[in-house]
């Protein structure tokens, strides 16, 4: 099958919420693969319909293109996942995220097929883009779940949540997967122009070259 | 990432103008009726064409110029005596042919027909008319059209308000055509409707229906003699379709 990325320039439309649906309902409607870019997230009932705008989904992007640059200039291992759908029906949760990965649990999941990881496994970061809505009522979900880190961002700040003992996820100053980093020093790389993509990711990459594998500037 | 398939499918629903609301595609009937069904959602308005399902929910702007249209058909039907059963956003399904399809309007009611569900609690499609009038007020923008619906319906005359001018359209041989009187209020020029629908301070207190209702009396003071020695009996009035 051949692949495109194509951006949509979608209206920003305020989330549908509807209340009472039955699981195999949610299901159901989130197997319509005609479906796909609509974001949907159940939690106990509650079904969240969203259509992210194209500004959403272009700092989803970039952002990936920033976590896959990062692994590529430090040789990590690393299996993204996209917008996934994941769901654990005993807890009654579903969502997508913005993007999701495995990279602390890269190795564990060499080999394994996609639809494999869907069903057993639990992603060790996710995204969240946060300019149509907040992310807020989403975090029970991921912790029912089990995914280690989200990344929020706002169109301002971007921040890494972790998920406690307890269950509850507070924000850190560096990240998990990758702990070199603090994900405060990706924003002016959001804020910047991105109106030439290829200038921007090679400054980038320049700047983690510099940042994190000092005196192997050059590539 | 989509592939070159999911972009193909997309373009049908691509095409139609962006709505404000979500759009889902090859959703079945039965889904539909499902979540239709859930009571908690009615807020939620759904039109159903096909396959593709339109979710909305509504703005204020929306809600307040239904509501506004709403008062003026029933004051104006009040004044003039001329029964009227509305039915505020009742659910309709166009569900006997292959291309099945449900929606709300933003209000409706039988008018011409009135009689013919007055003992009708429910009503039932398959033994009743369609409702004679449905009200659009058009303030966003949608994605699944409610025309191709409500003409399957055989609903005779829809108005269209979308905050500037209030329009009456009838169905002719399965086509909505533009017309300046109504079908079901045939004295009744609806343009003349729309300075009542504008909102200004008062609008929806009492006072603007008053003006509303020496308005109505004094233009259409025979409406009231003829409405008194209505006709009853007959068959439902049937446009031609």
């Amino acid at each position: 099958m051949a692949t495109v990325e194509k951006t949509k320039t979608r209206v920003p439309t305020a989330p549908i919420v509807l209340r009472d649906v039955p699981w195999n309902l949610y299901e159901e409607l989130r197997d319509i693969e005609a479906n796909w870019h609509v974001r949907m997230t159940y939690d106990h009932g509650s079904l969240e319909l969203m259509a992210p705008s194209a500004q959403h989904e272009n700092y989803a992007r970039l952002i990936g293109r920033m976590i896959h640059a990062i692994v590529e200039e430090l040789d990590m291992p690393i299996r993204s996942l996209g917008s996934t759908t994941w769901k654990e029906r005993a807890e009654l949760a579903g969502l997508e995220a913005d993007g999701c990965y495995f990279i602390l649990n890269a190795a564990g999941v060499v080999g394994r097929d996609a639809n494999d990881l869907q069903r057993e496994d639990t992603p060790d970061l996710a995204v969240e883009v946060e300019i149509t809505r907040s992310a807020d009522s989403k975090m029970p979900l991921y912790s029912a779940l089990g995914v280690a880190e989200i990344w929020r961002y706002d169109g301002s700040s971007l921040e890494s949540w972790q998920l406690g003992p307890g269950g509850q996820y507070a924000p850190a100053e560096r990240c998990l997967n990758l702990p070199f980093l603090k994900p405060a020093d990706l924003e002016p790389f959001l804020e910047s122009n991105h109106d030439d993509e290829t200038r921007w990711i090679k400054a980038f990459r320049q700047w983690v070259r510099e940042q994190f594998r000092p005196g192997n500037a050059e590539p | 990432m989509a592939t070159v398939e999911q972009l193909l499918a997309d373009e049908r629903i691509e095409r139609l103008a962006p709505s404000e609301g979500i759009v889902l595609k090859d959703v079945p009937w039965a889904l539909y009726e499902a979540l239709r069904d859930v009571e908690e959602n009615w807020h939620i308005k759904m039109t159903y064409d096909d396959g593709a399902l339109e979710l909305m929910s509504p703005s204020n702007k929306h809600e307040s110029i239904k509501k506004r249209i709403g008062r003026l058909i029933e004051t104006m039907t009040a004044e003039l005596h001329i029964p009227v059963r509305p039915l505020g956003s009742t659910t309709w399904k166009a569900d006997r042919s292959e291309k099945k399809g449900g929606l709300e309007a933003d209000e409706c009611c039988y008018i011409l027909n009135e009689r013919f569900v007055r003992e009708c609690e429910e009503i039932d499609l398959a033994l009743a008319p369609p409702p004679d009038l449905a009200v659009e007020a058009e303030v966003s923008r949608r994605a699944v059209p409610k025309e191709p619906i409500y003409a399957r319906l055989g609903v005779p005359e829809v108005w269209r308000c979308d905050g500037k001018s209030l329009r009456s359209f009838q169905l002719i041989a399965g086509e909505y055509v533009e017309n300046e009187m109504s079908l079901n209020l045939p004295f009744l020029r609806v343009a003349d409707l729309m300075p009542f629908v504008k909102w200004r301070p008062g609008a929806g207190g009492s006072e603007w229906i008053q003006e509303f209702q020496t308005w109505a009396r004094s233009n259409f003071a025979d409406q009231i003699r003829t409405s008194r020695s209505a006709a009853a009996g007959g068959t439902p009035a049937r446009n031609l379709l």
